[in-house]
């Protein structure tokens, strides 16, 4: 995937994320973990859903 | 003369006698007077009730009573305990200092219905809205 590696403050990117659907119906979840040095927050999930049609 | 002079010798036995004993009276009456009020607070500290004099005693009984009022420092103590609270508190944020601050533009994507062995792609947005640098080291699906 691609994502920025470092970030100033204010500054903003983008990180592109690819999903393959399968060849399975029905509905799935996906989560990507973005870690970073947030003492906060250091690893950020993102969920990804999607419905498979059969 | 010499009746006299025994006389005489007997009186100034006498007066020495006298002497040594008014001033170790002296001595002793100054000491029990030290140790008196000793005794006298212990007892009425101790036993309030016993005040034999009446509002006197009393009096130093509500003064000795008030004796214990030092209590008040460790409740004075108190209201500065929250203070090095809160110092304590501040210290660690301030020890902190900048930090940076992952902000993502969704949590949550939903593609909807979409058909077998189709690759989607999706851009998050990511910002720093901290006040330190920003480093993201892994982007990782599961």
């Amino acid at each position: 995937m691609d994502f920025p590696k470092v970030l100033r403050p204010g500054q903003a990117g983008t990180i592109k994320v690819k999903v393959e659907t399968g060849k399975s119906p029905g509905p799935h979840t996906k989560t990507v973990t973005i870690k970073s040095n947030d003492p906060n927050d250091p690893s950020h999930l993102v969920q990804f859903s999607y419905d498979v049609k059969g | 003369m010499k009746r006299l002079n025994i006389n005489q010798y007997a009186a100034l036995l006498m007066l020495v006698a006298l002497l040594s004993a008014c001033s170790r009276s002296g001595e002793n009456s100054a000491t029990s007077n030290a140790n008196a009020p000793q005794q006298a607070n212990s007892n009425s500290a101790d036993q309030p009730q016993i005040a034999p004099d009446g509002s006197a005693a009393a009096g130093l009984g509500t003064a000795l009573a008030t004796q214990p009022i030092p209590p008040p420092q460790p409740n004075a103590a108190k209201p500065a305990a929250p203070g090095n609270a809160d110092v304590a508190n501040a210290a660690p944020a301030a020890a902190n200092g900048p930090a940076p601050k992952l902000v993502v533009s969704d949590k949550k994507i939903d593609f909807g219905k979409q058909p077998q062995e189709k690759t989607l792609v999706r851009a998050i947005v990511v910002k720093n809205g901290g006040r330190a640098e920003l480093k993201i080291d892994s982007v990782v699906p599961s």
